[in-house]
């Protein structure tokens, strides 16, 4: 690269190297792109897997329970069924917050139009540092992604992981980073046995066919059967528990929460907001910032007129035992959780054949401003 | 926007084309500070104001300095300067470092104050370009350099975004001379700084990222681990910050050069050090140099008898310590720096020449245990820059400096004393760790065999290109899912 060599001999250098390196991660793109079905086999948290499961059933559930993993471990469809004497069907999914509940809302609800929804909601759905992640832009379209730069502004993030969508596969655009990363310890099972269990384990959960209802719970598969409580006493500190979320009354995540509510009101779907509480260890640590984000929750449903119900502890008196782990309730709270919520619903008149004016009488939950 | 993030290689796309699809030198320079403003923006579009005003100061300052001759009014426009940039340091890095100290000095007392601290929050790079600027009116003070007249070039001198928020800390002297040529577009430049570019990418995301992982639980809660343990998140550190700093110090002066501009070297193998003063000529070589030239030679510097020596060794290591950040740990750090420094001068002084006169055997013995010496000076300070007091779930304020002042005893005791926990965390894959750490030995044996002038590695053009889409796959498969701020951003 000196200068005494001829331009030209250089130029070719840099021509050629150039051309070896489009060339090379051109190729390594095609082979990923033949395997991509392959590859996707490790990803848990995939949120079409509820919606197909949903979009296949030929007839279609009246109640439709919403929200993160909370809800998904807390929401019992069977239970929902049994009070209510209609089909209920659970779409949480991990991950999910206020913005990825409207893009599902808006692509589940295109076709039909359920009688009710219940949303659970914790504190943490309205965390200050909220933006679409990269779980959310698996939902976008076009529209969705113009739509959330104009609101949030530039996001890197968001534009990144929109773009690695776009581009499909690509491997050099980090799509398929990890299911590559697992689909090597996989085959490397003589070298790191360890790990190459753990990856086939994923594939297999992976695998695992959803439910009619929607509804997945370890205990009920006789899984993670080690309650909070006991982890506790066995473990003590040693026992992961999640960080406070920041809190701000001006978040976004306020923001785009009134936004799904409007949604909600537009499209003349009835819904109600439910709050699922943690567990009382993480209660303990978070009650700095938790009480704050639960009425600014609480206010957000008054100012767009629906229902919120906040968590009954005389009713439902719970213990570090009845978790799963700090976040997520074991399978006997979540069945206590869904006939409360599913009586307070009807008590509310909230289902279809009851009477609009019981719901101004409704004893014992949040009033809604403007009914 | 952070060097190893996508938006900033959007950014940069963006400002590399527009910068050289214009001709006029002014607008070129003009595109560049608006570039830079907006890029400091878009951390804080408020606290740009403080960059702004640091600029217009030193500026006038500059341009007063030339006009006047009357001593007493130049010193009073330097000390103008000086306590401007200072005082604005002082209020958003140290303000509440001095309140909380003065508190937790009255509680060792027994007295309960109720003085609440400001919580302003600390502007991103603010120690860099204070640094800078001074350095500058400094400098026009001395007559080392004459006073710029442009103000888009001064302005661009203080905010150019490549290094603005953590260096390297550019002098006057060398950037301002490089803002009066016309550059043109330097295809060699563009793949040399591409290269260089990759290799900082690579210390920050293939290693600096990775060995956080292992390193950040054993030094949040080190009585949870055994002391083979302690030894190696402690070297994993070392490699840690190098990887961090001297990554980010690689991509801003591959983004300089590729933009037409030449930035000195921030590092030269500093782990290969014999010994602590040669440390310090590898080490954050700008910062030093900076200490060297505006506080340790006008204190008097080494010519004024031993002991004078020895103290101002002191004070500037105990001051470079305060500039990394407001907090007890780093004076600490400090410390142990001058410390170390007076003991290495010390035994020159009294090995001098003997050395000289030994034979191979023992010069090599000297140099191989110089550098496993400073090797375990530097790494066991590490632990008390490492060791921070933290803000605990849930809290607003930052745990007593005690607190973290235990932790890193607790840890360098434990280095040295075998240490018992209830249980091994099993869970830790280490191998990895050891081989991120011979991955940095070759790379910093690679970086001192370049700098001393030996030819690099030259392969045929498709085996690069290879090589190349090798290198740029490892970093996109072994990235991590979520970009860490580089550790000397919060200085």
């Amino acid at each position: 690269m000196k200068g005494s060599r001829p331009l030209n001999t250089n130029a070719r250098r840099r021509i050629i190297i150039v051309s070896t390196v489009l060339c090379c991660l051109a190729a390594v793109d095609l082979v990923v792109r033949q395997y991509d079905q392959e590859l996707t086999a490790f990803y848990m948290n995939r949120y079409e897997r509820k919606q197909e499961v949903l979009g296949r059933l030929p007839d279609k559930p009246e109640i439709i329970l919403m929200g993160s993993s909370r809800a998904k471990y807390a929401f019992v469809p069977e239970e929902f069924q049994k009070v209510t004497g209609l089909r209920a069907f659970n779409l949480g999914v991990p991950a999910a917050k206020t913005i990825e509940w409207q893009l599902m809302a808006e692509r589940c609800f295109r076709e039909f139009r359920p009688s009710l929804v219940v949303l659970g909601i914790n504190a943490s759905a309205v965390r200050a540092d909220y933006l679409p992640l990269p779980a959310a832009v698996d939902l976008f379209e076009h529209k969705d992604f113009v739509r959330y730069c104009l609101q949030d502004g530039w996001s890197g993030d968001t534009a990144k992981h929109y773009l690695a969508r776009e581009l499909g596969s690509a491997w050099a655009f980090y799509h398929r980073r990890y299911g590559l990363k697992m689909s090597l310890l996989e085959h490397l099972g003589f070298l790191v046995p360890k790990y190459a269990q753990k990856a086939i384990e994923r594939r297999a959960m992976v695998a695992e066919r959803c439910p009619v209802d929607g509804f997945e719970h370890p205990w009920l598969k006789g899984r993670q059967l080690r309650n909070l409580g006991i982890q506790l006493e066995e473990d003590g500190e040693w026992v992961w528990a999640p960080a406070t979320p920041p809190y701000s009354p001006d978040a976004t995540a306020s923001y785009y929460f009134e936004q799904l509510l409007e949604w909600f009101k537009r499209r003349r779907i009835r819904v109600i907001v439910t709050y699922l509480p943690n567990s009382p260890r993480t209660e303990e640590r978070w009650r700095a910032v938790e009480p704050q984000m639960a009425t600014m929750i609480e206010s957000s449903c008054r100012k767009c007129g629906v229902y919120f119900l906040p968590y009954s502890y005389e009713d439902l008196p719970r213990t570090n035992y009845d978790y799963l782990g700090d976040l997520h309730v074991g399978l006997p709270l979540a069945r206590r959780i869904s006939r409360r919520i599913a009586h307070q619903v009807i008590a509310l008149g909230l289902l279809p054949s009851e009477d609009e004016s019981k719901l101004a009488r409704a004893p014992g939950v949040g009033a809604p401003s403007s009914p | 926007m952070i060097f190893s993030s996508w938006s900033f290689g959007f950014f940069f796309v963006a400002v590399f084309t527009i910068y050289w699809s214009l001709r006029a030198r002014q607008a070129r320079h003009i595109c560049l500070l608006a570039a830079s403003y907006l890029f400091y923006m878009s951390w804080n579009p408020w606290l740009v104001s403080l960059i702004i005003g640091s600029t217009v100061l030193d500026y006038f300052v500059g341009r007063t300095l030339e006009k006047v001759t009357n001593p007493r009014g130049r010193k009073g426009l330097l000390a103008l300067s000086i306590v401007g940039n200072l005082g604005v340091l002082a209020i958003f890095k140290y303000a509440d470092f001095f309140v909380l100290s003065f508190r937790e000095m009255l509680t060792a007392f027994g007295i309960q104050a109720n003085l609440s601290t400001l919580s302003i929050i600390l502007p991103v790079g603010i120690s860099f370009y204070t640094f800078q600027t001074m350095s500058y009116t400094i400098d026009v003070y001395r007559g080392k350099i004459a006073p710029t007249r442009s103000f888009i070039d001064f302005a661009l001198f203080v905010a150019f975004f490549p290094q603005l928020v953590a260096g390297p800390i550019v002098k006057a002297r060398d950037f301002l001379p490089q803002l009066q040529t016309v550059k043109r577009f330097d295809w060699q430049r563009l793949e040399s700084g591409t290269v260089l570019f990759l290799l900082g990418l690579t210390k920050k995301v293939l290693i600096a990222d990775q060995l956080a992982t292992f390193v950040d639980p054993v030094f949040a809660r080190p009585n949870w681990f055994v002391t083979h343990d302690l030894w190696l998140a402690m070297f994993c550190y070392g490699a840690q910050i190098f990887c961090d700093f001297s990554g980010y110090s690689d991509m801003a002066i591959a983004a300089a050069r590729v933009l037409g501009f030449d930035l000195r070297p921030n590092f030269a193998s500093p782990y290969l050090a014999t010994s602590l003063t040669d440390f310090w000529h590898r080490w954050h070589i700008s910062l030093s140099t900076w200490l060297r030239d505006y506080l340790y030679i006008p204190l008097g510097g080494s010519r004024f008898g031993q002991w004078i020596t020895y103290r101002n060794l002191m004070i500037v290591m105990l001051l470079g310590g305060l500039w990394h950040g407001a907090s007890w740990t780093f004076i600490i750090w400090g410390a142990i720096h001058g410390a170390a420094l007076i003991v290495s001068k010390l035994t020159a002084a009294r090995d001098d020449g003997s050395t000289n006169r030994s034979s191979s055997i023992v010069r090599w013995t000297s140099r191989v245990s110089g550098w496993g010496l400073t090797l375990l000076v530097v790494h066991i300070a590490w632990v008390f820059f490492r060791c921070q007091p933290v803000i605990p779930d849930g809290a607003i304020e930052p745990e007593p400096t005690i607190a973290a002042l235990e932790r890193a005893t607790y840890f360098v005791t434990h280095l040295f004393v075998a240490a018992e926990v209830e249980r091994p965390v099993w869970m830790m894959n280490k191998r990895p760790m050891v081989m991120l750490l011979l991955l940095l030995a070759c790379i910093h044996l690679y970086e001192e065999w370049v700098r001393k002038g030996r030819p690099g590695i030259r392969l045929p053009a498709p085996v690069a290109g290879l090589a190349y889409a090798v290198w740029i796959l490892a970093l996109v498969f072994f990235s991590p899912e979520n970009t860490n701020p580089f550790i000397y951003f919060q200085f």
